[in-house]
């Protein structure tokens, strides 16, 4: 741009200012530049109308676009729209916190299964993890070497189709070494609750008709788990629709009760407590691999004690240790893989 | 140029525009008549001009929260919108404007001009159009922008990117342009 062609057009910008504000512009000397400015002029003066249909036209097409769009803004749909956001990033901060809270804290996961467990059975990966530990019962303490387990006062379930057998009362003391107070109604459960598996003691009791003994005494750092629970019997063969005739003589629950110790290691202990109508069939011998069978007496009375199981191969002698025997028309059994016959004797002789 | 759109206040420095069906009228009537305007300076016809507002108006309408006070006057945005449809329309049809229909050219108007005036007018226009047509695209965009809108130079340099001192220069060019290809085409005559 040479500085006479920038003159030019600075003079030019200001005589266009005062030609569009309708103001008078000073006549040039040069008449090319009269003639660009004479065009100027008519460039200002010329004007394009829209015609008035098309005006209409369009003003009616964009308040129909405003008027859609204020509807857009105001609809429910839209209002959910534009919460869905800020409400899906609190649902998973809050899923993610509450996870992190079960992942952390035993007592919420406790407190969680124990609310679940109102509605359904608990099953889930929460089950394998450890849950918050129960405040210890004095009376659950072991002593080490022997520990002690309170005598649960829990009477039998009335069965109207048999009467009530002779049982020791529930008021007889502990023997000597048991530091808990029979009037000890709850067997007090330590530290491991049950599994989903295991029933309490007393809904174990509320099935059986004769009263479930419990050692007083158990091999140091074994505790109570819970009694295995035993099947009923059904009236009809299941789905089959097949039912008992009437005149068949109703069919007793299996008058058994195992009840399943523990130690921390895993290693179980289980003293299985069978009702037998005939005394005479609890002199029945344990079945039993050659020379794997030891008479051995339990506060006195005859007892086999046996190392060893069958397997689907033959006698494994290195299987379970068994020590069976029977009072008062109950059948014992102390079975474990790891105790031997003094541990086991010990747990049997305790037991009331 | 006014401000004829309420500005809803978004930050202390930014302010955003807000328009509803009690504010459009305004919009409207100030806008429709220089957007029409700018566009039948460059596209020459005026159903074709009149297909192109439509877009425009549409187009601004529904991009009306983009717009940010901070990047420059309302009439420069909307501006800019009009310039790229144009744009998009001459490199799409790929073919010379036409010129003004007689009936078009009558409605180029000026106040209280006999009928002969206007009829000699009108035929100035048309040949203006047509040597419009022969003009650098950056000038036709000027001289549109300048007489059909009646944008000040500093709103032009803002709408098409350019230093504003540099207008007045532009535009001189334009003009001077416009004039010598008037007088050739008067010359072959």
């Amino acid at each position: 741009m040479n500085p006479s062609e920038k003159a030019d057009g600075e003079r030019f910008a200001k005589d266009l200012d005062l030609l569009l504000a309708n103001k008078p512009v000073a006549k040039a000397e040069d008449d090319h530049y009269e003639a660009d400015i004479a065009l100027a002029r008519f460039l200002s003066q010329a004007h394009f109308e829209p015609a008035p249909l098309f005006e209409s036209r369009l003003r009616g097409k964009l308040q129909d676009h405003l008027y859609k769009r204020e509807v857009r803004t105001m609809s429910p749909l839209s209002v959910l729209r534009s919460l869905a956001r800020p409400l899906l990033v609190a649902s998973l901060s809050a899923a993610i916190l509450f996870t992190a809270l079960l992942f952390v804290s035993p007592d919420a996961r406790a407190a969680v299964q124990g609310w679940a467990g109102h509605f359904v059975e608990v099953d889930s990966p929460w089950a394998l993890l450890p849950l918050a530990k129960q405040p210890q019962s004095p009376a659950s303490e072991v002593v080490p070497g022997t520990a002690k387990l309170a005598v649960p006062d829990v009477q039998p379930a009335p069965n109207p189709r048999s009467p009530a057998k002779q049982l020791p009362s529930p008021g007889t003391p502990p023997k000597p070494g048991s530091e808990v107070a029979p009037e000890v109604a709850q067997l007090a459960v330590p530290n491991v609750q049950p599994t989903r598996n295991l029933i309490s003691l007393e809904a174990a009791q509320a099935k059986v008709d004769f009263k479930i003994r419990v050692p007083s005494t158990l091999p140091k750092g074994y505790k109570f788990m819970g009694v295995v629970p035993t099947p009923e019997l059904p009236s009809s063969l299941p789905n089959t629709g097949i039912q008992a005739p009437a005149d068949l003589p109703a069919q007793k629950t299996p008058q058994v009760a195992m009840l399943i110790f523990a130690n921390s290691a895993g290693d179980q202990m289980m003293l299985s407590e069978m009702q037998v109508s005939e005394p005479a069939s609890l002199d029945v011998p344990l079945p039993a691999g050659k020379g794997s069978v030891q008479n051995v007496t339990v506060n006195g009375q005859a007892a086999q004690y046996v190392e060893g199981i069958w397997t689907p191969t033959g006698w494994d002698a290195n299987g379970n240790h068994q020590l069976h025997w029977a009072a008062e028309n109950i059948g014992f059994d102390l079975i474990s893989r790891t105790l031997k016959l003094d541990d086991l004797k010990a747990v049997a002789e305790s037991i009331q | 140029m006014e401000q004829v759109v309420p500005i809803k206040a978004k930050t202390a420095q930014v302010q955003t525009l807000s328009l509803d069906r009690t504010t459009f009228e305004g919009f409207y009537s100030t806008y429709l008549p220089k957007v029409y305007n700018y566009v039948c300076y460059r596209v020459g016809d005026e159903k074709t001009a009149e297909d192109i507002t439509a877009e425009i108006f549409m187009r601004a309408l529904t991009h009306l929260d983009t717009y940010k006070s901070n990047r420059g006057a309302f009439s420069t945005w909307l501006f800019s919108i009009a310039h790229n449809h144009v744009v998009n329309y001459l490199r799409t049809k790929s073919r010379q404007p036409e010129v003004h229909s007689l009936d078009a050219v009558a409605s180029i108007t000026a106040n209280n001009v006999a009928p002969e005036q206007a009829a000699i007018q009108s035929e100035q226009w048309r040949q203006v159009q047509a040597a419009m047509r022969e003009l650098p695209e950056q000038q036709q965009e000027i001289l549109a922008l300048k007489f059909g809108v009646g944008l000040s130079n500093q709103e032009i340099a803002h709408a098409m990117k350019l230093k504003p001192n540099h207008i007045g220069v532009l535009l001189y060019r334009a003009v001077h342009a416009l004039r010598s290809v008037l007088e050739v085409k008067e010359a072959m005559k």
